[in-house]
């Protein structure tokens, strides 16, 4: 997403200037949201071009340059409106190394439960320590850091569950050649739905203890 | 001291004649007072099979299980059936409460089985259940509770007793997300610094909530990752 949205929400408010903006979008988001002043600007020029906020006042400050102070219009209402409840593409669409990983290593020396165990710790790992750091937090007086922590938890625990997932899936069809070809097809159309990795477990994940002995 | 562990335990279940299920094989796991760990393992790997060793629910076919240090592998089964309603707190999936009995009734029973005093024991059980967040529905029936009350319920009478170990088997597996993350944060909260928690969980993040997260495969403990210092003791 760009400036722009997270800019007209907070006119949405309120008339501010350009520095309060800059200012508010970070407090409110968290520092992956910082911008720099020259970025804010060049932003609020371009909503001024496209009709969705108006230069509305100058305020006169003592012993500094005055003030513009920016508000939005109702094009810029009816915009904002219309982000909200656009749905977004989450499509994932660049590369994803682990799927790689896992995919090469099919045909590889290496070990692909190997793979997908030390993966699977590292993320386990990294949930424990963004969990650790919710329960530091007062969910009722830090909603966007326990939301964002949330969120990112969730998103591990997709990873988590798409390499359950695989490792189910691989086991079942190993040692059959043919076979290969057809997991390669399985584990690419669930990478697709990582979201939804949950409820693509327990089927694969019960015949696994028969259909692998550890070699 | 550890508050329980398993040594080289086996099990096996002979499901007719010729029919064996070897369901732990050699399984040795050592749990440290205060400490939490988490089981994780695909279906049939012996989760529930590992639980119930511990919690002395099952005797192993070989092997040996310590709580608090004992060795209580040759114990009578008088004598396993004290340790377990005094020192070991169960928590399920499905709650197991008695369902025409009041959430209070329920929690007053097990602190009944493990000896404690009439009079203390209610004064014990209405305390709990404040601190679970029940105070108000303790005079209702289990069946009439939501899961998630029900669960709370069963925290509430696990913990009565003050149990040196609780053993939960997929404790938030029937809850929604936000619920089993209230109870997770509930048991984290209300057990003592001296109680040692053994859960299984197929739920990644149910298992980061854990000190120690403990992988079985075949019955086999095949991996472990430790995700905090168990700072506790
Ligand atoms: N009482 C029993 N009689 C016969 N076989 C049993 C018994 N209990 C468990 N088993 C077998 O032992 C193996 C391990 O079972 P266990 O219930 O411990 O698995 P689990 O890891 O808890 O699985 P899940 O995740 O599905 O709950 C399985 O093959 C199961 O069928
Ligand atoms: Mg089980």
């Amino acid at each position: 997403m760009s400036v722009r949205y997270g800019m007209l929400a907070l006119l949405e408010r309120r008339s501010m200037h350009g520095y309060e903006l800059g200012r508010e979008l970070e407090g409110e988001l968290g520092d992956e949201w910082a911008v720099n002043y020259g970025q804010v600007y060049t932003t609020l020029e371009r909503l001024v071009r496209d009709g969705l906020v108006v230069q509305s006042d100058t305020v006169e400050v003592a012993d500094a340059p005055d003030r513009k102070l920016y508000t939005l219009t109702p094009a810029g209402r009816a915009e904002l409106r219309g982000w909200f409840l656009t749905p977004l593409d989450t499509t994932e669409t660049r590369r994803d190394e682990l799927f790689a990983k896992v995919l090469l290593g099919l045909t590889s020396d290496v070990d692909v439960a190997e793979i997908i165990q030390v993966q699977r710790k590292r993320e386990l790992r990294r949930m424990a320590e963004l969990t650790a750091a919710k329960e530091r937090l007062d969910a009722a007086l830090h909603v966007a850091e326990v939301l964002q922590l949330d969120l990112h938890i969730l998103r591990a625990e997709a990873t988590v569950r798409w390499l359950e997932t695989a490792e189910a899936k691989i086991a079942k069809a190993a040692g059959s050649g043919p076979e290969r070809l057809r997991v390669r097809d399985e584990v690419r159309a669930d990478q697709g739905g990582q979201e939804r990795g949950g409820e693509a477990r327990g089927a694969g994940e019960r015949t696994r203890a028969k259909g692998r002995g550890r070699t | 001291m550890s508050a329980v562990a398993v040594r080289e335990v086996e099990q096996l279940f002979h499901l007719g004649k010729r029919n064996v299920v070897h369901a732990l094989r050699g399984t040795t796991l050592e749990v440290s007072d205060g400490e939490f760990v988490a089981v994780m393992g695909p279906s049939g790997s012996g989760k529930t099979t590992l639980l119930n060793v511990m919690g002395c629910l099952a005797r192993p076919t070989a092997g040996h299980v310590e709580i608090d240090g004992a060795d209580v592998t040759r114990l009578k089964d008088g004598a396993l059936d004290r340790i377990r309603a005094k020192d070991v707190g169960f928590i399920f999936q499905g709650y197991s409460l008695i369902p025409t009995r009041t959430a209070l009734e329920n929690v007053t029973l097990a602190a009944e089985y493990a000896g404690i005093g009439r009079a203390e024991r209610r004064t014990r059980a209405r305390e709990i259940l404040d601190r679970v967040g029940l105070a108000d529905q303790a005079d209702q029936r289990a069946a009439e509770l939501s899961g998630g009350e029900q669960q709370r319920v069963a925290i509430a009478r696990a913990l009565v007793k003050s149990p040196r170990l609780l053993l939960a088997d997929e404790p938030t597996g029937n809850l929604d997300s936000v619920t089993a993350e209230e109870i997770m944060e509930l048991l984290r909260t209300l057990r003592t610094d001296d109680q040692a928690i053994v859960m299984v969980t197929h739920d990644p993040r149910m298992a980061a909530y854990a000190d120690r997260i403990v992988f079985l495969k075949d019955g086999r403990v095949v991996d472990e990752e430790q995700l905090r210092s168990a700072h506790r003791v």
